[in-house]
């Protein structure tokens, strides 16, 4: 049904990971293995962490205004507590307690407004304060420093404890310390340029899955492909922001708790030089997790994409599951992998919590230390017990905003796996990077001069073969299965290369001839169905959009479509489901051979093109590539001798060899030749039965 | 915004960018605008107006869930000693009340909970009277009354409990009221019958929902009682000098530290150590359960969610293919994760959303001892967060919901593009499929814009709201403050020991502190609130599946399928996929044990139909499929479907090793079975070439086999089944003649005894069969055996044979 590759095709070559790391435990290597068998380099030291960390921060530069604007906002939230305090304590001092005014107990910067209420009686300066915090309510959304009476931003949706369950929160992840104008307005701009950034990366990473060489797409599982695209992806936002912003927002935030606490208590040298102790304490306590917690993410993922890989198999077969009766294996499969992955996410989870007790130990030792230098000042008498409250607080705040630098690092070692499977399908070599001459309509024809196809395990599908398909001909490939029938069609519309040999298009060298160009030329009707969730009419029109409603509903009735078309509710408008069709297999072919037909190229390659219809259509059919053989040249595999013996040219292969080339007179007229014995063969039953 | 500079580059690094590169990445890079919203296409958006949920709706959702997290409230019964018995009595526990009483009784006798002492110990003993009166209660009663009694007897302790640990002093009555709880808890816990003149104990384990909170009560408990110690050792004794309570200073062992008006120097250093001890002794508690809590609570969410991914994929594979018709598997992946993960913030949710309701009712009361008018500002932000939340809620549910269903479209897309990746590239369609993606996941990015915006306005408008009382109310109180008032409820206040007889400097900090609270707990239900809408639509996504009720059920008085032994027997079958379109008509036709049945016709003849009928894929609209004379709705359906093997026309495999592939539907299999399974299907031979033999795990969709490599591997699948009943819905039309042949024969032989049917268009297969049907549009317009359906000179059968032999004899004849 939703057939990847039908042929012997895969085992990857060049697949740059097909060697796990040797660090890795037997089981993560068998989790990788299992979610993609290109894919099992996994484990990240330190220094390929930081490429991928830097590779995803360079995406800055896609986004360059709006990243500054969204850094600027959260640097002005730097500057809210120098602010928010003062309205109250002219509340309390100057309205409550009635004190006279006292613009030198301020700031310089807020003295201009506490001037301005000189003079005025209790109501009206508690009117001007009032009006004020309305003010900043509307444009920051705060009028003081307690937690009711400033707000901010987030639209955190409830989540689930699994890792693909949390990547909705990822990709359209945004935050601001502003509530009001402001914070709504840095709120969306960096809800747009996660999306913006999660946009881009997932595009690019399905263009780049969609034109992998098909040998490498016939080894790759599509829930992992699924996984990544829409999961991994979404690791993105975390790292974008969190690299840049977290350490630099946290020295600057240590700068402005420097100053207030000049401002508001004078220097205290010895509790700074504490606080920046915690820095080498907490990177020490934090030696062993970044790379663990790689590992348990990256776990986490493929076991993920495994579970993906089940549903969706699962789903995309529903007819067999149910058929076969095999609906409790499936539950049992999913139960199993679900679980599993759920594991998975637990045990990196709780890598996550113990790194918060061994930070939360070293803080708290530090914290022990800093008690004790203070307690004692006051136990001395030279500080107050009410300094050491001031203090402390103090204290926490600085070593809290210097915690925030290596606590960066951390954050982000769950989502750098991720990017590293995005990155890592996205380098893959890719298709598309072959230019070369754009070929026009095939005039003479193909030529296969001595190739070889090998592949990587060893096995060799095709051995010194020579053949030369004319313009204007219909060429039959017949042979038993495995014979290398597949791969050969393959070469041409070069969704294989040759390990050896030559594949010529009209005197070029396939590998100077654009691939673009070349599938424009070849039009190839798979031996399974593929049919997409569109209408029928659009399904025909795959591969000429343009193609009008006359000439589908020609090329329909040259495929014996058109009549059970028309039959159905929505004639040519209704559409189709993907999972289970509402048309039967052979008329799914039909669509099929409809659509190969409907594309104007110049080279039609049909692989077992009649299997699932019953003669009287396939009758249709063979009348169907005499036309289609007038102008272009017709390459057909099939086993039934109706759809063969017309050829213009029939090959007979077997073990990867030609063995035997001519028409089917020619070749019926070799005794002991292995195509009469195959023709022998079928005839031998079909006489039988027609008497 | 002129955001993409004249230096772009290719992203990926690899190869230098040419001009469409270039002005694709900078298209994508402008998809989304840089802040504003974007429209959703109208036939993939809804209007609010449309939202069916209400309060109500969304409250009927949650409830729907109470099944799926039941089971870890209230566990599972474990039995003790002996297994079922027919002559056994009820479980009850009606030990447990007598306990409750007793440990009751001890509490009031002993004086540890003594009667008549204070107002404190006055109520709690007569909250532990209630409780064991209600346990009487529970062992009597039954139905609604029961579950009354249970609820005040939950209620009641737990509060009983709380009440001894923060407002009464002294240990000993926590003692007691812990004992009756205990005693009470029995109930639930332990109980025991009488089974063949033995006594039988079942307990309860598994209840982790209610350890989890049970562990969380005492953990917070504890918390805040070893952060009262803390800071009351070292605010007064370090800092300022004053000497230890009795009960810290014997805590630490040091009587000496309680004696005298002021701690000396040296004693405070001591101290400082000694908290030092504390805080660290405290660490080596509070870190292990800071890791044991949040984990245990992940485990169980996840079980939760298991739970409910199984159901959803159970029900999927339950419902027939008329609903897979038009069901995309995105879809089912979405809902599987995103969808039903909504689950897990539940409980959470409603906990906190208790506590709110319950600490803002408390503050607005204290609130409006003081002033009246305070108290009703304070229930204007209850009022103003109610209508806000009737504006928005209808509004939000539609945004989410559109925000998942474009989701879930976006995954489709993806599955859909890459499952169909060969056809893509066959015809050059990747940038049509590329723009089709990217126009999916600007939209569902859209649609999430419009929803998360919403959640944050939502959040803001309510802050603002909140905020414009409370500046009023902080207007009002520093005003009376500045002028010293009298508070309006002074008598009552001056009662219960405040000291806010008049505003003043204290009183306005009380207030305007309860006031901000009062405004947070509102805020904070609201934000519930918001997350709750897109919780409900989630899950309202999840209970949409789990609510098609199958066409294809067990009935309720299903027996298992009994040997295969006579027949298979079509009476009159009809049957239909939409109602204007008849798929079979009036078919009948019998299939004996040990017989062949050929199914033969044009393509869309009906042919497969048939064969799903008789697996009950789905059942007939008139008529009745039986075998050995039952109807096959009376069978249970798996039974059914475990006698009867099929290899399909399209060959399905799964990611998983080849011998895994072969027994799928019995995992059990041993090699040797597989093996053989293997050699009837002439699969042998490719597995000997496989690198790793039965080990070989195949990609996917079995990328590494051809085409007639896994049509052999279905037919060793279906064979290694060993079903009475075998269909082969063209299971060789893939092979060439030689491999068929071999098949075959080794099908026949290994066939003997059972009913097999095959669809083909082979003659040369179908003159195999005892019996053909020849089908035609849904009807059978012959049958018999092939000599006599040849015989019929003018017969479709003949005409077939025919056709397909002239195709093959005209070339043949014409060499000869």
């Amino acid at each position: 049904m939703n057939g990847a590759a039908d042929n012997a095709l895969a085992v990857t070559p060049n697949a740059p990971g097909a060697v796990p790391s040797a660090n890795l435990t037997a089981f993560e290597r068998g989790l990788d293995a299992t979610a993609s068998p290109l894919d099992m380099d996994t484990d990240l030291r330190f220094r390929q962490a930081l490429a991928v960390v830097w590779r995803a921060v360079t995406y800055i530069r896609f986004f360059p205004l709006r990243f500054a604007t969204k850094f600027f906002i959260m640097w002005l939230s730097l500057l809210t507590p120098l602010i928010l305090p003062w309205p109250l304590k002219i509340v309390i001092d100057n309205v409550v307690l009635g004190e006279p005014l006292a613009p030198e107990a301020f700031p310089s910067y807020f003295a201009p407004f506490v001037r301005f209420l000189e003079g005025m009686t209790a109501v009206e300066m508690m009117a001007w304060v009032i009006a004020l915090a309305v003010f900043m309510v509307a444009v920051i959304g705060g009028y003081g420093t307690d937690g009711g009476a400033n707000d901010q931003t987030d639209a955190q949706l409830a989540e689930g404890h699994d890792t693909a369950t949390r990547t909705e929160n990822d990709a359209n992840h945004a935050f601001s310390k502003f509530a009001g104008l402001l914070g709504f307005a840095e709120f969306r701009l960096q809800l747009r340029l996660s999306q913006s950034v999660n946009h881009l990366l997932r595009s690019q990473l399905f263009e780049r899955i969609a034109r992998l060489p098909m040998p490498l797409l016939a080894d790759q599982r599509l829930g992992d492909s699924l996984y990544r695209v829409m999961y991994d992806t979404a690791a993105m936002s975390n790292v974008f922001f969190q690299t840049i912003m977290s350490p630099v927002l946290a020295i600057a935030t240590v700068f402005v708790i420097l100053a207030i606490m000049r401002f508001n208590y004078g220097e205290a040298p010895e509790l700074v030089w504490l606080a920046v102790c915690i820095l080498p304490l907490q990177f020490i306590a934090m030696l062993p997790f970044p790379r663990l917690l790689r590992r348990r993410s990256q776990a986490s993922r493929a076991a993920g994409s495994v579970t993906t890989g089940n549903v969706e198999e699962g789903m995309s077969n529903v007819l067999a599951v149910q058929s076969l009766g095999g609906n409790k294996r499936e539950r049992e499969r999913f139960r199993a992998q679900s679980a599993e992955s759920f594991k998975r996410f637990r045990v990196e989870t709780l890598t996550r919590i113990l790194y918060g007790v061994a930070m939360g130990a070293a803080s708290g030792l530090l914290g022990l230390v800093a008690f004790y230098f203070i307690s004692s000042r006051v136990i001395e008498g030279v500080l107050t017990p009410g300094d050491y409250g001031v203090l402390f607080y103090y204290y926490l705040w600085l070593s809290g905003a210097l915690t925030a630098i290596p606590y960066a690092w951390i954050r982000i070692q769950q989502d750098v796996p991720g990017i590293r499977r995005v990155f890592f399908l996205m380098d893959l070599p890719s298709e598309t990077e072959r230019e070369g001459v754009a070929l026009g309509t095939v005039r003479t024809g193909i030529e296969l001069a001595g190739v070889d196809v090998t592949y990587p395990d060893g096995r060799r599908a095709l051995q010194a073969v020579n053949l030369r398909l004319n313009a204007g001909e219909v060429t039959a490939l017949v042979g038993p299965t495995g014979a290398g029938k597949t791969t050969l069609a393959y070469l041409i519309a070069g969704f294989l290369d040759a390990t050896a040999g030559a594949v010529r298009i009209d005197g070029h060298d396939i590998h100077d001839v654009s691939l673009r160009s070349l599938r424009e030329q070849v039009a190839f009707v798979f031996q399974e169905t593929q049919l997409f969730s569109d209408s029928v009419a659009d399904n025909i029109r795959y591969g000429n959009p343009r193609a009008s409603q006359a000439e589908v509903e020609r090329v329909a009735r040259l495929a014996g479509a058109h009549e059970f078309v028309s039959a159905l509710p929505g004639g040519y408008a209704t559409r189709l489901g993907t999972v289970v069709s509402k048309l039967s297999a052979g008329q799914m072919q039909r669509i099929a051979i409809a659509r190969g037909l409907l594309k104007p190229a110049s080279v039609l390659v049909l692989d077992e093109p009649t299997s699932a219809l019953d003669p009287e259509t396939e009758s249709y059919l063979v009348q169907a590539l005499r036309e289609a053989a007038k102008d272009r040249m017709v390459l057909v595999i099939a086993h039934r001798l109706s759809t063969i013996a017309d050829a213009d040219n029939i090959v007979f292969m077997e073990d990867g060899q030609i063995r035997e080339q001519g028409t089917h007179a020619e070749l019926m007229a070799r005794p002991g030749g292995s195509y009469r014995r195959f023709v022998a063969l079928a005839l031998e039953t079909a006489e039988d039965a027609a008497s | 915004m002129a955001e993409a500079g004249e230096w772009l580059a290719d992203s990926t690094g690899a190869n230098s960018p040419d001009l469409s590169e270039r002005e694709s990445l900078r298209a994508r890079i402008r998809a989304l605008p840089a802040w504003r919203s974007a429209p959703i296409p109208p036939e993939r958006d809804r209007d609010p107006a449309t939202d069916q949920h209400d309060l109500g709706g969304v409250a009927r959702i949650f409830l729907r869930t109470w099944p799926f997290i039941a089971p870890l409230v209230f566990g599972r019964w474990h039995i003790l000693r002996g297994g079922q018995s027919p002559h056994a009595s009820q479980w009850n526990a009606r030990y447990a009340p007598f306990l409750a009483t007793a440990a009751a009784a001890f509490g009031a006798f002993s004086g540890w909970l003594p009667t008549g002492a204070d107002w404190q110990h006055d109520v709690l003993f007569w909250g532990v009277v209630a409780m064991a009166a209600l346990s009487w209660a529970l062992v009597l009663l039954v139905g609604r009354a029961f579950a009354g009694a249970a609820a005040a007897l939950v209620l009641i302790g737990v509060a009983a409990n709380l009440f001894a640990a923060m407002v009464v002093t002294g240990w000993r009555d926590n003692v007691s009221v812990g004992l009756v709880s205990f005693a009470c808890l029995a109930l639930w816990i332990c109980q025991y019958r009488v089974a063949d003149g033995r006594m039988q104990f079942r307990v309860r384990l598994g209840c982790h929902i209610v350890y989890y909170y049970a562990l969380v009560g005492v953990n917070t408990l504890l918390g805040m009682i070893a952060g009262l110690f803390t800071v009351d050792l070292l605010n007064q004794s370090v800092l300022q000098a004053e000497p230890l309570t009795d009960f810290l200073a014997n805590f630490v062992g040091r009587a000496d530290l309680a004696a005298g008006e002021a701690l000396t120097v040296a004693q405070r250093q001591e101290l400082q150590w000694i908290y030092i001890v504390f805080v660290v002794a405290i660490g080596f508690v509070t870190f292990p359960v800071g890791v044991v809590l949040p984990y245990y609570n992940m485990w169980i969410m996840q079980a939760i969610n298991q739970e409910l991914r199984l159901a959803l994929l159970e029900r999927w594979h339950q419902l027939s293919l008329r609903y897979h018709g038009d069901h995309r598997v995105g879809d089912s992946v979405y809902r599987i994760y995103q969808d039903s993960a909504q689950v897990t913030a539940i409980i959470g949710m409603l906990i906190s959303v208790t506590t709110q309701v319950g600490q803002y009712a408390m503050a607005l009361a204290f609130i409006t001892a003081l002033h009246p008018l305070l108290g009703l500002m304070g229930a204007t932000i209850a009022v103003l967060a109610v209508l806000w939340a009737r504006w928005f809620s209808p509004r939000l549910r539609v945004r989410s919901l559109v925000a998942r269903e474009t989701n879930s479209d976006l995954t489709s897309r993806v599955q859909e593009a890459l499952g169909a990746v060969r056809v893509v590239k066959a015809n050059g369609a990747e940038a049509r499929e590329q723009r089709r993606f990217e126009e999916d996941s600007v939209v569902a990015f859209n649609a999430a814009h419009r929803a998360r915006s919403l959640v944050a306005v939502a959040g803001i408008v309510m802050f603002t709201a909140a905020a414009g009382v409370l500046l009023g109310a902080e207007f009002l109180i520093a005003i009376w403050a500045s002028s010293e008032r009298e508070t309006f409820a002074a008598a009552l206040i001056a009662l219960i020991g405040l000291s806010f007889v008049r505003w003043n400097l204290a009183a306005f900090q009380w207030t305007r502190n309860h006031l901000l609270q009062a405004s947070n707990q509102v805020r904070g239900v609201i934000r519930e609130w918001t997350a709750a809408q897109d919780m409900a639509m989630g899950l309202g996504r999840v209970f949409d599946i789990l609510d098609i009720e199958p066409d294809v059920r067990n009935a309720p008085d299903a027996v298992p399928m009994p040997p295969f032994a006579r027949e298979v027997r079509f009476d009159n079958v009809d049957f239909a996929y939409v109602p204007e379109r008849p798929v079979l008509r009036d078919v009948s036709f019998a299939a004996a044990a040990g017989t062949v049945t050929a199914v033969v016709g044009p393509t869309g003849s009906g042919k497969s139909t048939l064969m799903g009928l008789l697996t009950r894929l789905f059942d007939p609209d008139g008529g009745r499929v039986c075998i050995d004379g039952t109807d096959v709705r009376r069978l249970d359906v798996e039974s059914l479907r475990a006698n009867v093997a099929i290899a399909l026309q399209q060959n399905v495999l799964f990611g998983m090793s080849v011998r895994d592939n072969i027994r799928y539907v019995v995992p059990e299999a041993s090699d040797e079975a597989v093996r053989k399974a293997a050699a009837v299907a002439c699969f042998d031979e490719v597995i000997a070439e496989l690198p790793e033999g039965l080990d070989t795990v195949l990609a996917d969709r079995g990328g590494r086999l051809s085409t007639g490599q896994r049509q052999r591997l279905t037919i060793a699948r279906a064979v290694a089944k060993d079903a009475p009943i075998l269909i082969l819905d063209e299971p060789t039309a893939a092979l060439d003649a030689q491999t068929e042949h071999r098949v075959l024969e080794r099908l026949a032989a290994w066939g003997e005894g059972r009913a097999v049917f095959l669809i083909t268009h082979r003659v040369s297969t179908i003159r195999q069969a005892d019996q053909i049907l020849y089908l035609e549009e849904g009807r059978i317009v012959e049958q018999g055996s092939h000599d006599e359906l040849m015989a019929n000179a003018g017969g479709r059968y003949r005409r077939f044979v025919d056709l397909d032999a002239q195709a093959l004899a005209q070339p043949a004849g014409g060499s000869a």
